[in-house]
């Protein structure tokens, strides 16, 4: 409850008639008061253009006296932003925990002027609306203030933030040039990288939520960013956004059997990121598409793998009736086969990932990190010529 | 093809189906804006998401019973329920790519008329029967009429020292408009039948909801620069700005009138609704756990 006793101001007088439930009397004082000139200096502020995008002009309510906790002792950073008239008369203090982003674009602040030095200075309070128009993003700027009291009159300027909400997405994205991998045996992290421009205030992203194209081969989308722990984005500054995905393993494989070019994505994911601006921006939200493709992950492309080439060599054995070529032991074949199929992966998945080559097999532009792929291709290559034939003459293609 | 087939046989015994993670868009947040039907017991608000959540208003809560979603591409600035309209129906005014729009929106969720326009349209008010409101905008200080029967809003006024219009309330009885400034903290009161306009209060911050209350003769005035709510006296001779509520309004957005001579307010800040009392006694919030 505000201190009743020494209230001078008449909101203050008025709020504390409210917490008194003394309505009646409310109505009195407020007659009484209503069209009373505040004793206090006038306090006004230029309007400010910024860059050429965009004027905010302001309005100040005056609210008396300030009798609030120890008159702000101090007003200290970082919650007060405090500028000073030109001849250090007057010290204007903005509280930043006070601001607020309202309906209507505009956006209001509490501002305290204080007089005189030492241990009691005089201290009036004031509720500031700023209005902007353009199309500016949220800004720290200088702004000119005007004190007058009297016939006297003095300026000064003070550096604060100014929001719009007009202003179109803050947050910068790179766009996706390559497909993400996301293995579908485990947890995988993404990186998504966020840019804020300078001249700007910092912005905190405070939530993260996605939506997916195919919900069904995702047991989780997550980020550690949250209201508690937010990811800053400093003006003029770079950072990476980690998000933990966790495919469910089976949706997810068939999702990407569905999709043999590497260039098609298994899924997109909407990912839709809460933010504002430091201090006391608005909410915004602005939604990043990132494109993955699904992966069996190394025990998955393992049991792909030996699945392939010991069907290779079955086919093969039916085919002719032997495992290798004239005279080669069985056991050779088979460890032939096994390491020449685990090569010819291993050359697939170096060249498709981290070169521009591309594997046409069958006339398919195919991933060797999907799981039907390797398997394919470690059945042709454990299978030889023989199998190899075989398949063209069943499908008509060259390989 | 083939091979794609056979992929999807070998795998698909085995599919499990996984619970779907998409977000649930009638989740209640931000409340910004709201009407009732009177005042009377159904109570609209429009959020933050863009869902329109409909509610009865008891004795001691709310209760919620439906909810639709307003036009994604529409950025809604306030809302007035038709009254006497079939179907039932809320008037939104916005902005929809850049240029202002007022939707009559029915309660079941389909657009059933708009009237476009060249400014932002911020404010909306309408008359009992439902056939006509008033549209202010916020570019151009502008007040319209709107004529339910009719296809296009008709220019009434222009309040030429305005900074930023924002919401409107109507006196019927009288015919009177009341129009806040949002950037100057004041409130216009322009007569309809003499055509002329006045400042009818100052000394606010941000006045960004505005209900007229038929039966007392009282405007509400909803301050989130202020955090609070206001209320003024429109037969007094010398009317002004008396505290009706504060504690523990954080940012009143919106507010209206309900059944009880109650008053909603939609705090944005609070993520709540807090109905006060005609005398503003705070009688329950919505949701009570926040």
């Amino acid at each position: 409850m505000p201190n009743c006793i020494s209230t001078k101001s008449r909101r203050l007088l008025a709020a504390c008639a409210g917490s008194l439930r003394m309505v009646p009397l409310l109505f009195l004082t407020s007659a009484l008061n209503g069209f009373a000139q505040p004793a206090g200096p006038q306090l006004t502020f230029d309007s400010v253009n910024i860059r050429q995008e965009g004027v905010v002009s302001f309005s100040a309510l005056d609210l008396g006296v300030d009798v609030g906790p120890q008159s702000r002792s101090g007003f200290a950073a970082p919650q007060f932003l405090v500028g000073e008239t030109d001849d250090q008369s007057y010290r204007l203090a903005i509280d930043t925990a006070s601001i607020q982003q309202v309906r209507f674009n505009t956006f209001t602040f509490t501002a305290y002027l204080v007089h005189g030095l030492g241990a009691s200075p005089e201290v009036w309070r004031y509720q500031a609306t700023g209005n902007p128009t353009g199309l500016f993003r949220d800004s720290p700027v200088r702004v000119s203030f005007h004190v007058k009291n009297g016939a006297n009159s003095v300026s000064g300027v003070i550096l604060m933030p100014v929001y719009n909400a007009a202003a179109g997405n803050l947050l910068g994205a790179e766009k996706q040039t390559d497909l993400a991998y996301v293995s579908v045996s485990g947890t995988t992290t993404m990186q998504i990288a966020l840019s804020n421009v300078a001249d700007s205030l910092p912005i905190a992203v405070t939530d993260v939520a996605a939506s997916e194209d195919c919900p069904q081969c995702w047991a989780r989308v997550g980020s550690m960013v949250s209201a508690q722990s937010p990811l800053v984005v400093d003006p003029g500054s770079t950072v990476t956004l980690p998000l933990s995905l966790s495919p469910s393993t089976i949706p997810a494989l068939l999702q990407g059997a569905l999709a043999i070019r590497s260039d098609v994505p298994h899924d997109t994911l909407s990912l839709t990121l809460t933010y504002h601006t430091l201090p006391a921006g608005m909410d915004r939200r602005q939604t990043i598409l990132a494109r993955v493709r699904f992966g069996p992950g190394l025990f998955g492309l393992a049991l792909a793998l030996l699945g392939g080439i010991a069907l290779g060599l079955a086919a093969k054995y039916l085919l002719t009736g032997k495992l290798g070529n004239d005279g080669e032991r069985a056991v050779h074949a088979i460890f032939s086969a096994l390491v020449l199929g685990v090569v010819a992966e291993f050359i697939g998945i170096m060249l498709t990932a981290y070169g521009n080559s591309r594997l046409i097999l069958f006339g398919l532009d195919i991933d060797p990190r999907q799981l039907f792929p390797a398997f394919v291709l470690a059945m042709l290559v454990s299978g030889g010529a023989a199998v190899t034939a075989w398949v063209k003459d069943l499908f008509g293609k060259k390989a | 093809m083939d091979m794609q087939f056979l992929v999807l046989v070998l795998f698909g015994f085995a599919l499990t189906p996984q619970a779907a993670l998409a977000a649930d868009r009638a989740t209640f947040e931000r409340p910004i804006m709201m009407d009732s039907n009177g005042p009377g017991s159904e109570l609209y608000v429009l959020d933050e998401s863009g869902v329109l959540h409909e509610f009865l208003v008891k004795e001691d809560g709310l209760a919620e019973y439906g909810h639709i979603a307003v036009p994604s591409s529409f950025a809604a600035a306030d809302i007035s329920f038709l009254q006497s309209k079939t179907p039932a129906s809320v008037l939104i005014a916005g902005t929809q790519s850049g240029r202002g729009l007022v939707m009559r929106l029915s309660i079941g969720g389909r657009v059933l008329q708009t009237w476009p326009s060249q400014n932002v349209c911020s404010g909306v008010d309408s008359g009992s029967s439902g056939n006509v409101a008033y549209v202010a905008t916020s570019d151009s200080n502008e007040i319209y009429r709107i004529d339910t029967r009719q296809a296009q809003a008709k220019l009434v006024a222009r309040i030429p020292d305005a900074s930023k219009l924002g919401p409107v309330a109507f006196d019927e009885l009288r015919q009177e408009l009341y129009v806040a400034d949002v950037a100057s903290g004041q409130v216009y009161q322009y007569s309809i039948a003499t055509k002329t306009s006045k400042v009818f209060l100052t000394h606010l911050s941000a006045p960004t909801a505005l209900v007229f209350d038929a039966d007392t003769g009282r405007l509400f005035i909803a301050d989130p620069g202020q955090r609070a709510v206001f209320i003024a006296d429109t037969r007094a001779a010398k009317p002004a700005a008396v505290l009706f509520a504060s504690d523990p309004l954080k940012a009143p957005y919106g507010m209206t009138l309900v059944s009880e001579g109650r008053v909603a307010v939609a705090d944005y800040n609070a993520d709540s609704i807090f109905v006060f009392s005609g005398k503003g006694v705070l009688l329950f919030r919505y949701p009570a756990a926040r």
